[in-house]
C-alpha cells in the first residue's frame, strides 16, 4: 500500500484546525488507534502553527502539507516559504521561543519529537522551512514464538 | 461568550472545543475579561469538553495562571481527559508545567 496527498493552504490561524482534520481524514484508511491519530494531529498542529506564527508572523503566505502512507509508516511534511530559521538547533531546544510575550511556550518542536518517531527540520533564512516527520502506524508488542525467539507482532486494534 | 460560574468564592471557566493557537486568543480575552470583573482568589479551569489542546493552549493556560498568581490566587484544573492532558504531561514538560493544582474530581 502506498498512498499520498498534498494540500496547500493560506497561512491563516483557522487553517490549523483544517490541517488537523485533513491529516485525520487521510489516516482513516489505515484504521489507526485513537492515540496515534491524536499524537499525529498534535504534531501537525505544532508545525503548521509554527509556519503561521513564526515563518509569516501573521502576514500572508502559503503552507503546504504532504503526507504519504506505506504499510508501516506515515510520512508527513509541512513546508512554508517564510522567513526561515537561522539556528535550527536553538529553535528546537525545549522552551526556547522568540515570542515569550505572545504566551508562546517554546514547546512546538519538542512535542513534534515526542509524538513522532523522527523529526527533521531544514531551513534557509529568507526562503522557508521544511519539517519532515515519520511515525509508525501500529504499536508493536514483543512476543515470543514457539521456539522462544523474540519477534515483533503488529497489534491489531 | 464563554460558560463560567462564580459562586462567591471561585470562578469556574468551562473550556471547550479545540484549544489551539487560533482559539487561544479568544479564550485569553474572555478569561481575562472575567478576571477583571472581580477579585478571583480561585480560578478553576474545567477541561471536560476539550477535545484537543496543543502547546498554544498550554501557553494560554500558563498565561492565566500568571495573571491569577500575580493577584495572590490559585488555579485548579478539573475534568482533564486524555486529549487535554496529553500535551502538558508530555515528557519533561510536566516538570515545568505543574503549577496548576488538580481538583479532586480529575
Amino acid at each position: 500500500m502506498n498512498n499520498q496527498m498534498e494540500l496547500s493552504f493560506s497561512a491563516a490561524a483557522q487553517n490549523e484546525a483544517f490541517a488537523r482534520m485533513v491529516i485525520s481524514a487521510f489516516l482513516v484508511q489505515v484504521n489507526p488507534t485513537l492515540s496515534i491519530v491524536s499524537e499525529i494531529r498534535t504534531a501537525v498542529s505544532e508545525a503548521v502553527t509554527n509556519s503561521i506564527v513564526h515563518a509569516y508572523s501573521g502576514d500572508e503566505g502559503k503552507v503546504v502539507m504532504r503526507a504519504r502512507l506505506d504499510d508501516t509508516y506515515v510520512y508527513i511534511e509541512i513546508e512554508d516559504y517564510g522567513k526561515g530559521i537561522g539556528d535550527i538547533r536553538q529553535a528546537m531546544q525545549p522552551f526556547f521561543t522568540t515570542q515569550p510575550e505572545q504566551e508562546r511556550t517554546g514547546m512546538g518542536f519538542a512535542l513534534m519529537q515526542s509524538f513522532m518517531d523522527e523529526v527533521h527540520v531544514s531551513s534557509a533564512v529568507g526562503s522557508g522551512t521544511l519539517v519532515c516527520m515519520k511515525k509508525r502506524l501500529n504499536e508493536c508488542d514483543v512476543i515470543y514464538d514457539a521456539e522462544g525467539w523474540r519477534t515483533l507482532d503488529r497489534r491489531l486494534i | 461568550m464563554i460558560r463560567s460560574e462564580w459562586n462567591g468564592e471561585s470562578l469556574t471557566v468551562y473550556l471547550d472545543g479545540e484549544i489551539d493557537h487560533c482559539a487561544s486568543e479568544h479564550w485569553r480575552q474572555e478569561i481575562e475579561a472575567e478576571l477583571k470583573k472581580r477579585p478571583v482568589s480561585k480560578l478553576v479551569l474545567d477541561f471536560s469538553d476539550v477535545h484537543f489542546m496543543d502547546s498554544s493552549g498550554v501557553g494560554m493556560i500558563i498565561g492565566r495562571y500568571k495573571t491569577v498568581k500575580a493577584l495572590g490566587g490559585q488555579v485548579y484544573a478539573q475534568g482533564l481527559n486524555r486529549q487535554s492532558s496529553a500535551v502538558p504531561s508530555c515528557g519533561s514538560a510536566s516538570n515545568h508545567y505543574n503549577p496548576i493544582g488538580r481538583s479532586r474530581n480529575v
